[in-house]
């Protein structure tokens, strides 16, 4: 798709009229930048706000560019707006009010045209986008068109790694274990699980007889919530005739604070590491996972590291990984061997004897004397 | 004794030089790569590649090779000076032989002098030489394993050339999924001509123009262009198309002295 440019061109006067840039520069100059026609009038007398180009046939002369100067229609011309007296420089019709069209006189009325659904006489909503006013591309809001499948800012913490994981596994595994699809986690950056959701009275792995590890939920009534959550459907009933609202807030009730608040300084249960072990060697759970937890912090992982990992606590790991550093300044500073010297001092930037001077003390008594003797002016503090 | 051996009977000894049997080499191991969607870089599914198209081990040596070999065939070679018999002028000996206390000198056109021609300078000439296909082939693949060791290779499931409205899109795109110039710039290979993808990276007003990256068709590729930029984004047919044109040198029978 091009976008070719094409000048407006008035309906009536046929001059191009300078839009974009072009208006800027036209403005300061005290040009007009758009017509001032009034409404054409169609055959049946209802006035229609037009801004369609007419017909070749039909059209008026194109203006050269430097007819931009000219502004002012001529009265001899037929032009609707034209003032009474030619005037070599622009100037505002005298009756503003009433408008000469042709032959005939019409009355301007006061129609807000910045109100959308004014009601206007003679106003017509539209029933397409033909004859609507266009605009290109770039002048939409990039931001808002642009939907990412993941957000922008990354996290790389420990915690918020391990919980994301964490969450990710129970996400799939419920799902998976019930027999439904896992893409409607994916509509969401966050997950829609909580704390509560991932401790061990809720959700752990639990092995099989396979040796695989496996899903296991409180009670059912966990199991339907963690799915209720998940699928956002809260149609999802069991025996239990019970409304699932009704249960959540028996679980509530029968959750004592005591048994949940082990952890008294952060007032969250503790989680276990169960998780951790679970195997990720099946390709579409390997697949699922990495997609959900890279969805969550933000972050993507190479090719070759995701066919290495066997199980999630490699997963952690790869998340956690900080990536190399590219310039040699901080991989320096993170050298433990450079820090523990204690003859050797690093710098971002190159060491002169001024940066000595400041650090012994020397400059500062250098300045308060040249003030002192009228050598130099107090100058703001520079930062070195 | 070897000697004493009995030759099995499948072979056939009548030519001068034995014919060794031909076995077809193992299958390859497979290794897998993401495929994405556009624009919002989803992941869709895994997708197996051969290990010697995409996991080759590292030549320098052979990438080196090609890219000489592209560069080389790029050159105009359209320098060209004149030389002593091209410059304009007399034949005439300007000077006599001897008796001068100078240079002995023929006409005015000598390299020596001022407004002479140049000596031995640039001719118009072709700067191509020639590269085996099957080294040429390795190297492009050894640039695409390179990649995909390094994480710098991104598979995209097909490039929407109408999703793409303009440079401002793109570069929200590019910046938001840290494929932009904060992080090295990004390579978009399209299977066909990109139209609004290439106007929307490779254009824009001032400095935008090719900030975040480039777009280009896959015949417009080299192995330069595949190691030039931060990352390379990649159509997937894009991908399977360069693989087929680049695997002369695979699915080779080995000569082998495994005896069936």
């Amino acid at each position: 798709m091009q976008t070719v440019w094409r000048p407006f061109i008035c309906n009536h006067c046929g001059l191009s009229i300078a839009r974009g840039r072009d208006a800027v520069k036209s403005q300061r100059r005290g040009l007009r930048t758009r017509p001032n026609h009034p409404p054409r009038p169609t055959t049946d007398g209802d006035v229609v706000f037009d801004t369609r180009i007419e017909d070749g046939a039909n059209a008026p002369a194109l203006e050269s560019r430097q007819s931009l100067n000219r502004l002012t229609a001529s009265a001899e011309d037929g032009h609707p707006a034209a003032p009474s007296s030619l005037t070599t420089s622009y100037t505002e019709p005298e009756n503003v009010d009433q408008v000469q069209i042709g032959n005939e006189v019409f009355d301007l009325e006061d129609v807000d045209e910045d109100s959308p659904g004014s009601e206007a006489e003679g106003y017509v909503p539209a029933a397409s986008w033909e004859g609507l006013k266009t605009f290109k591309p770039s002048e939409w809001d990039a931001q808002a068109q642009y939907k990412a499948f993941k957000s922008r800012v990354s996290m790389r913490e420990p915690a918020d790694v391990e919980r994301a994981v964490h969450t990710s596994l129970v996400e799939i595994f419920a799902l998976r274990q019930a027999g439904r699809p896992v893409d409607p986690i994916y509509d969401a950056w966050e997950s829609v699980l909580d704390h509560d959701d991932l401790t061990p009275k809720s959700t752990s792995f639990q092995p099989e007889n396979d040796g695989s590890l496996a899903l296991r939920f409180g009670n059912e009534r966990q199991r339907q919530s963690i799915l209720t959550k998940l699928l956002k459907d809260h149609s999802i009933s069991s025996e239990n005739t019970k409304g699932i609202a009704a249960a959540v807030d028996e679980l509530v009730a029968n959750n004592s604070r005591g048994e949940e608040f082990q952890d008294g300084a952060q007032g969250h249960a503790a989680l276990d590491d169960s998780w951790r072990d679970v195997s990720l060697t099946d390709p579409k759970i390997r697949f699922a996972v990495m997609k959900r937890a890279s969805q969550m912090l933000g972050l993507r992982i190479n090719d070759p590291d995701i066919m290495r990992i066997n199980d999630a606590a490699g997963l952690v790991e790869l998340f956690t990984k900080k990536p190399k550093p590219k310039r040699l300044q901080e991989q320096l500073g993170n050298d433990d061997r450079l820090k523990g010297l204690l003859n050797l001092e690093m710098f971002n930037k190159r060491w002169t004897p001024h940066h000595k001077d400041i650090e012994l003390g020397r400059e500062k008594l250098i300045k308060q004397e040249l003030i002192a003797r009228g050598l130099a002016k107090s100058t703001p503090q520079r930062a070195h | 004794m070897a000697t004493e051996t009995q030759l099995p009977q499948s072979l056939d000894y009548t030519g001068i030089a034995p014919s060794l049997p031909r076995r077809k080499p193992p299958p390859p191991q497979e290794i897998m790569t993401t495929i994405y969607n556009f624009p919002d870089f989803e992941p869709l599914r895994f997708v197996p590649y051969p290990e010697n198209h995409l996991n080759l081990p590292l030549r320098r040596d052979i990438l080196q090779r090609a890219i000489i070999f592209e560069a080389d065939s790029a050159r105009q070679g359209t320098a060209s000076t004149k030389w002593r018999s091209e410059v304009h002028g007399s034949n005439r000996k300007i000077r006599p032989q001897k008796g001068g206390g100078q240079a002995r000198l023929g006409d005015k056109k000598n390299p020596m002098l001022r407004g002479g021609g140049v000596a031995f300078g640039p001719k118009p000439r072709d700067f191509s030489t020639k590269l085996p296909r099957k080294i040429y082939d390795l190297a492009w693949r050894t640039a695409l394993s390179y990649r995909y060791k390094k994480g710098q290779l991104m598979v995209v499931q097909r490039f929407d050339d109408d999703e793409v409205p303009g440079w401002q899109w793109m570069g929200k795109v590019m910046e938001w999924n840290h494929l932009g110039k904060s992080d090295g710039r990004s390579l978009l290979v399209t299977r066909r001509s990109p139209g609004n993808l290439l106007a929307a990276l490779n254009t824009g007003p001032g400095a935008t123009a090719g900030k975040h990256g480039e777009a280009k068709a896959d015949f417009d590729v080299g192995v330069k262009d595949l190691l030039r930029l931060g990352r390379l984004i990649i159509e997937k047919r894009a991908l399977d198309s360069m693989l087929k044109d680049h695997s002369s040198d695979l699915n080779m029978t080995v000569p082998s002295a495994v005896y069936e």
